[in-house]
């Protein structure tokens, strides 16, 4: 890599017969073949004591936290609609949801709610908010805000299908709020904890239409956007909870990976969001920055038009499932920066238990084609969107060409996909699907037959049943034990195959802390800090 | 003179219906709407339709167009589908950063490529003319996005002089500017070359050097100002493809330009942000146009000459 880089840097001083300066740092490299830390280790050494120096007296941080983003955060203003990790990262910080969820350790605990009970049949709950609390527009939020938020707001919003189990929410007084489900519907806890239930404040909102949900009670405020560039954030000097070390949070719009990480790598931005597989050797070699890694929620999963030939056969898609090369998908399309995913939940997902079904298997795949009635195999289309589901494609052609399938790839741009769900040549996807909540949402968005989701066009009643079963099983082992089932069920009849789940990086600068990092790449940076040398 | 630009400007009208029918027809048959990209995948059936009954997407396409262009006519060029936002308001907030590396961009282009043109047709044959005309060739042919990565490796990485992305000052413009110079540089050089050669051969430089008349100034007065014509064609046709923003520039150095707003809002499927730009973007290019058309009258009286007619 090092000698890529030296090549790289070369030929720019070739092209523009320039600066003879250039050659340090690409000589050294070259040399040590990737193995030297590079000149960086003659500055890290002092940055390696600060921390004992400056353990005595309180110290003191950098003012301003850059984070590089890899999209537009085009719905900021409106977090009650933000569908985009982006969105949902930067309302962490500047709004307050009634529950928060720990990113790292998936504990539910109170945000804006100060106590919080569920009744004995979990259909209601009630939320005793802390007083005093103050939006960033300076109006107390209070019991009025919440209802207004969760009648008016939410159930228009990203998270309209979750809440659709809410009866009624009553202001009790300024600062209690009873809401009432018309079942125990257990995952309610981590929807209400979710960034599009963010609490937004009713008089602002009706007064400056949708941009008035920018004003939040969290630990900054939203003081400028500029699309195309980046979104400031100012700390709230009057937040209820912990204050920030940081005083302003800026999310800046790097659309190109490389730059981004170049960035990170000059002292540009202090966070490197979602850096390129390829790109995560220079941040390991750099010693000035830290590459963290988690485990992803995203599964990448090949679907089926299971409403249509050839694909209702069971036996078809099972033949699938034991035909395509799940690692060798990794190594493709992550770099080797994934986990196989064998059944379709993702382990970090709350209440997981492991299944496993089918192994790559090319003969028994051969079998199963046979007894489904296609020794001679089809040929068949699947739709992509993303480049890295297109380099997975490439080589599923190649293993489903053994069982006699000829498989030919069509890469359709993202919206032009979205439109074409419905279409009747729809025969096979590969597509990705991240759970960003409970437990139940894993199933719930794309197996139940109502799903907007359910790119496998499933219509099994025993699939809905199950899915509706498992979300009010109020006993959490039980509830656990009847996720497995369905997953079982959906891995076995393999109404997908999933194919695996790709880590989750970040690149910061060394000493960052506070930051928590999730697996859905919705982060909390609300207190990500930098303490100064 | 002024006849001839009042008519160009009065031309401009049905160029812009026709621009702006043709984008509203394209997008309208491009498959998916904005409800879709807004809304997410989870969206329910009854969100998709009231966003689209909000903003009317449910019309007809022309219904929505006539709506449009009477927004137009009154001075409204809409508000976006996807931010809400008031189109015009947005352009003008990008179009400072497109101007600012079209022409920086073009003026580097320009201020090297003429001389080293010049040089190339002078030393015709030489060594220094095939190597000028390879490199332009490498110029041409190099991927934008490619050098812009191998300039912010050396210069910002490398040599920590200069920013690899943003917009925030002067410091910051170098990069992207010299990206787009290059690809520039290339074809305006080998015009410039082909354009003087032309010239150079003819009778009256022949006639001004017998005259006694130094090379310098045989090649300066004479040569080149009967060469710019097509060299000011080009730089033209450049600036005004700039015009419409860098995509791939704007996108490696993270600058904040209308290309890639552009680009953004048709993923996006946002057709008052597409059109109101390229709108905006139509008048800009066909207004620059006019002026290269007027600066060749001051190059070449001849051509003022038609132009009164």
């Amino acid at each position: 890599m090092r000698v890529k880089r030296l090549f790289a840097s070369l030929l720019c001083l070739f092209l523009l017969a320039s600066c003879a300066g250039c050659t340090d740092k690409p000589a050294t490299g070259g040399d040590g073949a990737g193995t030297t830390p590079g000149p960086q280790s003659t500055l890290g050494a002092p940055g390696v004591e600060t921390p004992a120096d400056t353990a005595d007296p309180a110290p003191t941080y950098q003012e301003t936290i850059r984070i590089g983003i890899n999209a537009e955060p085009s719905t900021v203003l409106t977090p009650t609609k933000s569908t985009s990790a982006m969105c949902q990262m930067i309302a962490r910080s500047t709004h307050s949801t009634l529950l928060d969820l720990d990113l790292e350790t998936g504990e539910i605990a109170g945000d804006l709610a100060q106590d919080w009970s569920v009744s004995e049949d979990g259909t209601v709950y009630t939320f005793k908010l802390h007083e005093g609390v103050k939006f960033s527009n300076g109006e107390e939020c209070t019991a009025e805000d919440v209802k207004y938020t969760l009648e008016q707001r939410v159930p228009n919003g990203a998270l309209a299908s979750l809440v659709t189990s809410i009866v009624s929410i009553e202001a009790v007084d300024a600062y209690t709020v009873k809401i009432t489900l018309s079942g125990a519907v257990q995952d309610m806890k981590y929807t209400l904890a979710g960034p599009a239930c963010s609490i937004v404040c009713k008089s602002a909102v009706e007064a400056g239409g949708d941009e008035g949900e920018r004003y939040g009670t969290g630990a900054y405020s939203i003081t400028e956007y500029v699309q195309g560039e980046y979104v400031l954030l100012t700390r709230n000097e009057n937040y209820f909870g912990q204050m920030p070390n940081t005083k302003f949070l800026k999310f800046v719009v790097y659309l190109e990976d490389s730059t981004r990480q170049l960035a990170l790598e000059t002292g540009e931005i202090e966070v490197c969001y979602s850096p390129a597989n390829s790109d995560l050797v220079y941040i390991q070699a750099n010693e000035e920055l830290d590459l963290i890694s988690c485990t992803g929620v995203n599964i990448y999963y090949i679907g089926f038009n299971t409403q249509a030939e050839p694909f209702d056969n069971e036996k078809v898609r099972q033949a699938v499932a034991c035909a395509v090369n799940k690692q060798d998908a990794i190594t493709v399309a992550f770099d080797g920066y994934a986990e196989v995913a064998t059944n379709v939940m993702a382990p970090a997902i709350p209440l997981y238990q492991e299944v496993s079904v089918w192994d790559y298997d090319v003969e028994r795949a051969k079998a199963l084609m046979t007894e489904a009635g296609y020794e001679n195999g089809f040929q068949t289309t699947v739709w992509v969107d993303r480049a890295d589901e297109e380099q997975m494609a490439v080589l599923f052609k190649e293993n489903l060409k053994a069982i006699g399938i000829d498989l030919e790839i069509v890469r359709l741009e993202a919206t032009t996909l979205k439109a074409k769900w419905g279409d009747d040549d729809y025969r096979m996807c590969i597509q990705k699907f991240g759970n960003t909540g409970g437990p139940g949402i894993s199933f719930s968005y794309v197996f139940a037959s109502t799903a907007a989701a359910n790119r496998s066009r499933i219509n099994d009643p025993r699939v809905d049943e199950m899915i509706a079963a498992a979300a009010v099983e109020q006993d959490s082992k039980v509830r656990s034990d009847m996720y497995k089932q369905l997953n079982e069920y959906i891995t076995t009849t393999a109404y997908w195959v999933p194919v695996c789940i790709p880590q989750v990086f970040v690149g910061t600068k060394t000493g960052l802390e506070g930051a928590k990092y999730s697996g859905n790449t919705s982060h909390d940076f609300t207190y990500a800090c930098l303490a100064e040398p | 003179m002024i006849r001839y630009i009042l008519k160009r400007l009065v031309m401009l009208i049905p160029v812009l219906i026709g621009v702006s029918l043709f984008i509203f027809l394209i997008m309208d048959f491009t498959p998916g709407d904005a409800a879709m990209t807004v809304l997410g995948d989870n969206a329910t059936e009854r969100q998709l339709e009231e966003y689209r009954q909000a903003r009317g997407l449910n019309d007809p396409v022309l219904v929505r167009y006539a709506r449009y262009m009477w927004g137009i006519v009154r001075g409204d060029l809409g508000t976006s589908y996807v931010t809400n936002r008031d189109v015009l308001q947005t352009y003008l907030q990008k179009i400072p950063y497109t101007l600012e590396l079209a022409f920086s961009g073009t003026f580097l282009a320009v201020v090297f490529s003429i001389s080293l043109g010049i040089v190339a047709a002078l030393r015709r044959g030489t060594v220094v003319d095939s190597s000028l005309m390879i490199l332009a060739l490498v110029g041409l042919s190099m991927p934008l996005f490619w050098l812009g990565l191998l300039l912010i490796i050396c210069f910002s990485l490398n040599l920590e002089w200069l920013p690899p992305g943003g917009a925030e000052g002067f410091k910051y413009l170098i990069l992207p500017a010299v990206t787009l110079a290059v690809a520039k540089m290339a074809q305006l050089t080998r015009t410039t070359r082909s354009s003087m050669l032309e010239v150079i051969n003819e009778d009256y430089i022949r006639t001004a050097r017998a005259k006694g008349v130094s090379k310098k100034v045989a090649v300066r007065k004479h040569a080149l100002r009967n060469a710019l014509i097509p060299i000011i064609t080009v730089i033209g046709i450049e600036l005004g493809a700039s015009l419409g923003g860098s995509v791939i520039v704007e996108t490696v150095f993270a600058w904040p330009g209308v290309g890639r707003l552009i680009v953004d809002s048709i993923a996006k499927r946002d057709t008052p942000m597409v059109t109101g730009c390229l709108i905006l973007t139509t008048m800009t290019v066909a207004v620059l146009l006019l002026i290269v058309d007027i600066v060749y009258a001051y190059v070449d009286p001849r051509i003022k000459g038609q132009y009164s007619r």
